[in-house]
């Protein structure tokens, strides 16, 4: 009886928490192993429980056996090809924005190209088109291509004159026809 | 950049219109204010507008020559003593700086082409002609085509001048 008083004793401690761990050993082994009297049989049933849980450890290919379960996982390997795939639709996306801008950037320099060539010319005409529709221009300017178109006819006519009075003097001299029948010929 | 450049052969262009012989300016000069003189003078900037002139308003073989011209000037007296303008003008002139095309003396008339080139180019055509009743002188500058000019009065079919071809060469 003195024994199962000191199992009183303990268990009392036990269930204000202050029992060492040693002390919880002593009990969890009278639970276990030794013939219990029948005012402790109650706790009988909690201590074995306790004991059945400590006693309870993963197998040993538990730890091989979850990491096969992830590795073939379809959710879990779908769900890293989907976040995959996004990453790589990002990627394929900055890659098509880059190209765009690529154009874009020669599309912008071309259409300024193009404007330069296009829009300048056509200032140009404009104001040729307003210098044409000036009257007192205009007539200045047939006045001076006659002036200029008498010059150049009278200096044409005077040189072949010229001309014609060195050929002259020449087929005075003697035989041009034959000359110029034999270059003929 | 491009019309920077343009611009600026433009501009080069236009002063070497400008540099016309500064003998024959001050030649021209000279009688410019004389009202028994016929005077001419079509400036770069006419030459400009003349290039401008619609196709129908002016002959294509004219316009040939004219669209590469600078400068006209053209001086002229009538019922005068030319050879006395002539010998002055050709004393006054520097024509040493010239390369002599052409002098024809037909009687009591005297013709005298001088030319002043750069390479192969004719940049400048003077002109003097003197004889006893009138005196001429007419100097072109820009770009001369000799050829195109002494075509100019054939196309024109000159009369006389045709016919003197013809005695020429078929006598």
């Amino acid at each position: 009886m003195k024994k199962y008083q000191h199992i009183e004793q303990l268990l009392d401690k036990y269930w204000e928490g202050e029992t060492t761990l040693a002390e919880d050993k002593t009990l969890q082994k009278f639970f276990t192993s030794e013939t219990i009297p029948v005012e402790l049989q109650t706790f009988q049933s909690l201590f074995q429980a306790k004991s059945d849980i400590q006693r309870q450890s993963l197998s040993d290919d538990f730890d091989s056996n979850l990491l096969a379960m992830l590795d073939t996982s379809p959710k879990v390997v779908q769900m890293a090809t989907t976040s995959e795939n996004i990453v790589n639709t990002q990627n394929i996306q900055a890659a098509e924005l880059q190209k765009w801008r690529w154009i874009a950037g020669i599309a912008a320099s071309v259409a300024l190209f193009l404007a330069v060539y296009i829009v300048m010319p056509r200032t140009e005409t404009i104001e040729i088109a307003k210098s044409e529709l000036n009257e007192k221009d205009h007539k200045e300017a047939l006045k001076s291509y006659e002036q200029t178109k008498m010059a150049l006819m009278f200096v044409s006519a005077k040189m072949n004159q010229g001309a014609q009075t060195a050929a002259k003097g020449l087929s005075k001299v003697k035989n041009l026809n034959q000359i110029i029948n034999q270059t003929e010929q | 950049m491009k019309y920077g450049i343009l611009i600026i052969a433009f501009l080069a262009m236009s002063f070497q219109g400008f540099s016309q012989n500064d003998a024959i300016t001050k030649y021209f000069n000279q009688y410019v204010e004389d009202t028994s003189f016929t005077v001419v003078y079509i400036s770069p900037k006419m030459f400009g507008m003349i290039a401008k002139l619609s196709e129908d308003e002016v002959e294509e073989d004219v316009q040939q020559v004219i669209k590469d011209l600078k400068g006209l000037r053209v001086l002229m007296k009538d019922d005068s003593d030319g050879i006395g303008y002539y010998n002055e003008a050709v004393k006054t002139l520097d024509l040493k700086s010239y390369e002599e095309l052409m002098t024809v003396r037909n009687g009591e008339q005297n013709v005298r082409f001088v030319v002043k080139d750069n390479g192969d180019i004719i940049e400048e055509l003077l002109l003097l002609v003197g004889s006893p009743e009138e005196f001429i002188m007419i100097s072109f500058v820009g770009k001369i085509d000799l050829d195109k000019i002494a075509k100019l009065a054939k196309t024109a079919d000159i009369e006389g001048l045709e016919h003197l071809e013809k005695v020429g060469s078929h006598q």
